[in-house]
């Protein structure tokens, strides 16, 4: 799935057909896969506890077996990119009988299924889960640049549970690989473009978040600078663990250096992501095709020796450009 | 006071309001319009949270687009419905805002006690009811030193002791240099408020109503 559109098609068969003959190396995939589920669980509460969609706790007063029938339809629909794929492994594993591989691929996704399904019940049943008071610094206000923070951790804490964890992963990855054959920091490079990537889900929610939640923010006289200073906050904060990692995990061959540069590069594709959408609204839409373009552009100019910490400029101050001079025509239109 | 030039406002290429002159004089004005006339798309355009074409002055000095600062200083707009992120507390709110807008020493302890908010302001605004929300959105209205002050729909959803606390505010607000812009569906002339001239949304424009 990781490869899906990269790697050649007979590549993908290879792989797979090798994982279904090593169940062990299956779980691999389902490992996987079951971040995809969970990623659409955690999507399908979002919807649900979103203010606007408060009405679809109505669907409570559906008879049960209708209701059972419309999760697993909603179930199938979300998880039908890997459940296709699992398709196109079985077709294979048919072919080959390979009969631990086919009812491994069915039992979990009936697994997945009936879980997806239990929890969606669950959702609708705890509708308003009374909001937590915070306990700590109770007589400070908490600062401007939280309050996307505090959002993410409270009310996304799945996908930012997700992201993290695969971008972790993949630093960690290019980490250990590193020192095992002739590499240099272009490797590194290409692993912090990757984690940095799978942070656009994290964009989309900012964006939203600041336009439906913090819109009176525009009507404040904040300069350039605070506006700019406190998206800039939010970015290095959002990126601390992959820096702990990077941290602790950096080749010896490497210079410390090395991980200030991958500060600035990963944070600014972030930031220049957000910027793009304020710039033009409806690239909102568009992130996920921005995120391959991005990749494939970016590993050209990694390849090109092009130094993460240029690339990193370069994209901050894009963000600064389109904050000083475009910010206030930015504008959410629902379609 | 405010002045409005070529004003136009399209959503999806459909336009919702077309303003090609409008002053505004100092005093407290009403701006009527059934719903969804355009209202709060014309609030919030003056209080710059939204983009539209044209111009719009305050005090023939500050224009929204070329003074984005100077001009958000002194025009200040409380929302009819304020949708707030639910963790936050009105004092979370009231802290930044007060703090951006330059609020004078002691007017955030007025005002909490003039809306009478002492009592829950430290809570998560998910456990506000509607009343609660909306006297935070008031608050934040008036914080600072503002020239203008637009208030959509302020006397929806609070208690007839606070509609009498908001319109006092208004009044005092008034008195001390502050001019008003509020809408609502309610008949202002029912309050102790002394309207200086009411304006309609209607046919995607805005028109003055002459008494009489």
């Amino acid at each position: 799935m990781l490869g899906f559109g990269i790697i050649r098609s007979d590549d993908h068969v290879a792989v797979f057909q090798y994982a279904m003959s090593s169940p062990s190396i299956l779980l691999y995939y389902f490992a996987l896969w079951s971040l995809y589920v969970f990623k659409t669980i955690a999507f399908v509460r979002h919807q649900f506890h979103h203010p606007a969609y408060r009405f679809l706790h109505h669907f409570r007063l559906i008879p049960l077996t209708q209701r059972i029938l419309s999760w697993v339809t909603i179930s199938v629909s979300l998880v039908m990119p890997i459940l296709a794929y699992a398709f196109w492994m079985s077709f294979y594993a048919v072919r080959s009988q390979q009969w631990v591989a086919i009812s491994g691929l069915i039992l979990f996704f009936a697994g997945m299924i009936g879980l997806s399904l239990l929890l969606f019940e669950r959702i609708i049943r705890q509708q308003d889960t009374e909001v937590k008071v915070r306990t700590f610094a109770r007589d400070w206000p908490l600062p401007y640049p939280l309050f996307f923070i505090q959002f993410l951790l409270r009310k996304n804490t799945v996908l930012v549970l997700i992201t993290k964890l695969f971008s972790v992963a993949v630093l960690l990855g290019v980490c250990l690989l590193y020192p095992t054959d002739d590499y240099d920091e272009r490797l590194l490079s290409i692993g912090l473009l990757l984690g940095s990537l799978i942070h656009l889900g994290l964009t989309t929610e900012h964006y939203t978040f600041e336009h439906e939640y913090l819109l009176f923010v525009r009507n404040l006289p904040l300069s350039f600078l605070r506006r700019f200073a406190a998206h800039a906050l939010q970015m290095l904060l959002i990126f601390i663990p992959e820096i702990t990692f990077l941290f602790r995990y950096l080749p010896d061959t490497v210079s410390y250096l090395f991980v200030g540069k991958a500060l600035v590069f990963i944070s600014g594709i972030q930031i220049a992501a957000l910027h793009r959408v304020y710039q033009h609204d409806k690239s909102l839409e568009k992130l996920s095709a921005y995120g391959l373009w991005g990749f494939i552009i970016g590993l050209l100019l990694i390849m090109f020796r092009i130094d993460p910490a240029i690339l990193g400029g370069l994209l901050w101050a894009y963000a600064a450009w389109v904050n000083a001079y475009k910010y206030y025509k930015s504008e959410f239109q629902f379609d | 006071m405010l002045h409005v030039k070529n004003y136009r406002k399209a959503y999806h290429g459909h336009t919702v309001l077309d303003v090609p002159e409008f002053q505004l004089q100092p005093g407290i004005h009403w701006i009527r319009g059934v719903n969804g006339s355009g209202k709060s798309t014309f609030f919030r355009s003056v209080a710059g949270m939204m983009p539209f074409e044209g111009e719009i002055w305050l005090e023939h000095t500050w224009e929204v687009t070329r003074n984005p600062v100077e001009f958000r200083l002194r025009v200040n707009y409380a929302e009819a419905e304020p949708l707030y992120p639910e963790y936050l507390s009105a004092f979370d709110l009231i802290s930044f805002v007060a703090k951006a807008k330059k609020a004078p020493s002691g007017q955030v302890e007025d005002l909490i006690e003039t809306l009478d908010i002492a009592s829950f302001w430290k809570q998560p605004v998910g456990t506000y009811s509607s009343g609660m929300l909306k006297k935070t959105s008031l608050i934040l209205g008036f914080l600072g030193t503002p020239t203008l002050i637009m208030l959509d729909e302020p006397l929806i959803t609070i208690d007839d002791r606070a509609v009498a606390n908001v319109c006092q505010l208004i009044d005092r607000y008034h008195q001390n240099g502050v001019q008003f812009l509020l809408s609502s569906h309610q008949d202002f002339r029912l309050t102790d408020l002394k309207m200086d001239s009411s304006y309609i949304i209607r046919n995607q424009t805005l028109e003055e109503i002459h008494p009489g």
